[in-house]
């Protein structure tokens, strides 16, 4: 039967709006990859920090800093402080006279937390955005291939990854690429004095078993042997394990304590399993860096006694100086660790890493007097001359060393406990302390 | 000699991205040489759908492989063409003895095996660190290699664009040759009926093992170009993620037909770089992409223009087109 003239149906009207829909979004994204040096989206969901109040130099060329972060995928959590912390970071500065007396941009865009769709995102960072600088990834393979990246297009590129061959690998490590935050190697050399003097000589290790866990397998291994104890078992575990009881019945039952080096969603459900296991009254640390992946308060009860390391205390108190109160006032988390309007938990490790970025960025682009990308080289000569960095609202935290060997910084660490429903610091390292020797020498 | 709908479409598109990479800057070049190389990949996952009736998750597994052995080769002094040929062997031979384990299941048991296949493989990449670096990756060694004569620098510049565009092109050019060959007629008839090619004696299970290690080496030598455009492989090359992307690029394209993976790899690549500067979850939008095409365009992009060009050739009294229809029923 012929249908007389012209009718829309339901399905042919789905069928055209579905054709109709993805022939535009071809066209447009044809059209996008043709004009080279288009406009950073301002307008975006991914939205671009440091617009908003810019009372500073408004005729003048903004710096556009990229950010490549984790906004989804498996780092999606720690990913939403890190840009919390830069979008923040932009707007201090911009409110405060900017960069040079210029204003700053930030362009976001998002890796997925996948290392094919970071290498394409970076492109468009260097190629259609233009950005100046580059505040980098979290996840070690997307940094990795960053770095690469980086050095041939003559880019600053600052990873808040903790991977260790960016500073610790001939074949990774350039003079592209600034490490501030900490890699595994530090922060074990830092803290196993302390744990095996005032926690347990005795250790187990349970790690996901891919280069970030297989990391700090190994720094603290050697720093709990340096420091006179002993890892006794070392158990990797796939990521997303469904059963973890095969693995946690591998733990020796005379173990002092666990350090464990484990991701999300294998984090959060190794505690119920260890307590279900009789390892529950074995003291637990948990690496560096990984506390930040999931709000260990869900726990409850389980979450008592939990220690950490971290280069940022969790409540305000336990540093309360006039540059920490800034940080929580301008990224907008309260005294608690809680973020003010949501209640959430907040990730300050993840906040301290973007904001010093940006201060650091800030810092060598004034001390150096660069103008433009072609300045990039002699930024770098003065960052490597002008290594220190003193305590202020850009390094709030203390004092941070940016070895110019390696371009690897370090600052002090902390020791921190979960106490009565509070992450609070127990123990504090100096920066000095969390130094080790250089695997590759930059400048050479 | 007749051109199809569908293929007429795919041709004009591989020459207007060759002529339009003239006009594009590198970042639009990248874009076309990386929708190239995952080509490949979905190559791969519909010849071995359409001709060894697997609708395998375990292509990148083979990809990766290619990826890994070409990096690691080098490494080991070989020279790259001799790494990147040995890629691609490494994969065939992967794909022999998945295939061989694969062809002899029915079609679930196959499509859930490949699935374990890919998730063993990814965790082996992870546990192997000093070999293949897990998630942090290896680095193809950054120096001037010579391939058939030709300078290659690795990593994305106009050499590898071009390097990967011709390979692509190549085989696509070579698989609408070979869909008029004989021996593939012999693919097409164990493709719509299995039962009765078996019957008038045909040794269905081999032709289906050899199509799914021509997918595997296809896949390999996906991975070999990827280890030379990108210069750094991860274990993210081998993960189950990238299976779900190689099945989606291929079934939004269509099946059964030599352009379908091309097409789907170029929508959705683009499609999800466009959606990525206005909203944050694109991969949401991009699975909305393939309700709507599985609803509207059961045979994706270009099995529906094939299907179109049978509906006008019918009334002139041409023969119909392979369409992705037979497929779903031999898997």
């Amino acid at each position: 039967m012929t249908k007389p003239g012209f009718e829309v149906t339901r399905r042919s009207f789905i069928r055209t709006a579905g054709i109709l829909g993805m022939g535009v979004a071809f066209g447009s994204g044809l059209l996008g990859c043709a004009t080279p040096g288009s406009k950073p989206q301002k307008d975006s969901p991914v939205p671009a920090g440091g617009t908003a109040k810019e009372p500073i130099a408004s005729g003048k060329d903004a710096i556009l800093i990229g950010h490549h972060a984790e906004l989804s995928g498996g780092l999606a959590l720690s990913g939403y402080w890190r840009k919390k912390g830069v979008d923040a970071a932009a707007q201090y500065i911009n409110q405060s006279g900017g960069i040079a007396g210029r204003p700053v941009k930030i362009v976001t865009v998002d890796t997925e937390t996948n290392a094919d769709v970071g290498n394409r995102r970076l492109r468009k960072l260097i190629e259609e955005d233009k950005v100046d600088f580059i505040v980098g990834a979290e996840h070690g393979g997307i940094a990795i291939a960053s770095a690469k990246v980086a050095k041939e297009s003559q880019i600053l590129y600052l990873p808040t990854s903790r991977s260790d061959p960016l500073t610790l690998s001939a074949e990774v490590a350039n003079r592209y690429v600034y490490r501030v935050v900490s890699g595994t190697v530090g922060p074990a050399k830092a803290v196993a004095g302390w744990f095996t003097q005032n926690v347990g000589k005795k250790w187990a290790i349970i790690y996901s078993d891919y280069a970030w866990g297989q990391s700090h397998r190994d720094s603290w291994t050697q720093a709990v042997q340096d420091n006179g104890g002993a890892v006794s078992a070392a158990i990797g575990i796939p990521i997303n394990t469904a059963d973890h009881i095969p693995y946690i019945q591998q733990i020796p039952r005379d173990v002092d304590a666990i350090q464990i080096a484990l991701i999300p969603p294998d984090l959060p459900r190794i505690f119920p399993v260890l307590a279900q296991s009789g390892l529950g009254d074995k003291q637990r640390y948990i690496a560096d860096g990984s506390l930040v992946l999931f709000d260990v308060y869900s726990l409850g009860d389980l979450a008592e006694g939990i220690w950490y390391s971290d280069q940022v205390p969790w409540v305000l108190a336990d540093q309360d100086t006039p540059h920490m109160r800034n940080l929580y006032e301008k990224v907008g988390v309260d005294a608690n660790g809680r973020e003010v309007g949501t209640g959430q938990y907040a990730a300050m490790g993840d906040v301290w890493i973007a904001w010093e970025i940006m201060g650091f960025i800030k810092t060598i682009v004034e001390g150096s007097g660069w103008k433009a990308k072609a300045d990039t080289l002699k930024l770098i000569e003065w960052a490597e001359a002008h290594p220190n960095f003193p305590e202020s609202d850009l390094f709030p935290q203390g004092e941070l060393y940016v070895r110019p060997d390696d371009h690897q910084g370090f600052a002090k660490h902390h020791v921190l406990q979960v106490k009565s429903k509070a992450i609070r610091v127990q123990n504090t390292v100096d920066m000095q302390a969390t130094i080790y020797p250089a695997a590759v020498n930059l400048q050479a | 000699m007749k051109l199809r709908l569908d293929n007429t479409v795919g041709f004009v598109s591989l020459w207007a991205i060759l002529a339009m990479s003239l006009v594009f800057g590198s970042y639009g070049r990248f874009l076309l040489t990386e929708i190239a190389l995952w080509t490949f990949l979905a190559t791969s996952v519909n010849l071995v759908y359409s001709y060894a009736g697997i609708l395998s998750a375990a292509q990148p597994t083979f990809f990766g492989l290619g990826a890994y052995a070409t990096i690691l080769l080098v490494k080991f002094g070989w020279n790259l063409p001799g790494a990147m040929a040995m890629g691609v062997i490494a994969a065939a031979v992967g794909g022999l003895l998945c295939g061989w384990i694969l062809v002899r299941m029915s079609a679930h048991n196959a499509i859930i095996t490949s699935l374990i296949i890919v998730v063993i493989g990814h965790m082996i990449g992870n546990s192997l660190r000093p070999i293949t670096g897990a998630e942090d990756g290896i680095s193809l060694p950054g120096k001037v290699y010579s391939l058939l004569g030709m300078p290659i620098r690795p990593g994305p510049n106009s050499g590898t664009f071009y390097l990967t565009i011709g390979a692509l092109a190549l085989l696509l050019t070579g698989l609408w040759f070979a869909e008029r060959m004989r021996g593939w007629k012999v693919l097409v008839a164990i493709r719509q009926n299995p039962i009765k090619a078996e019957m008038i004696g045909y040794n269905v299970r081999l032709y289906r093992l050899i199509m799914f290690v021509f997918g595997a080496a296809v896949a390999g030598l996906g991975g070999c170009l990827f280890a030379v455009v990108m210069a750094h492989v991860t274990t993210a090359s081998l993960s189950i993620e990238l299976a779900v992307h190689s099945v989606l690029w291929a079934i939004v394209g269509g099946v059964a037909t030599v352009f379908g993976p091309f097409a789907g790899v170029l929508l959705i690549v683009l499609l999800s770089e466009t959606l990525a500067n206005v909203v944050l979850y694109v991969n949401a939008l991009v699975g909305l992409v393939l309700v709507v095409t599985i609803m509207c365009l059961r045979q994706g992009v270009m099995g529906s223009l094939a299907t179109r060009w049978w509906t006008l050739g019918a009334a002139k009294g041409s023969s119909p087109p392979p369409t992705s229809s037979s497929t779903s029923e031999s898997a």
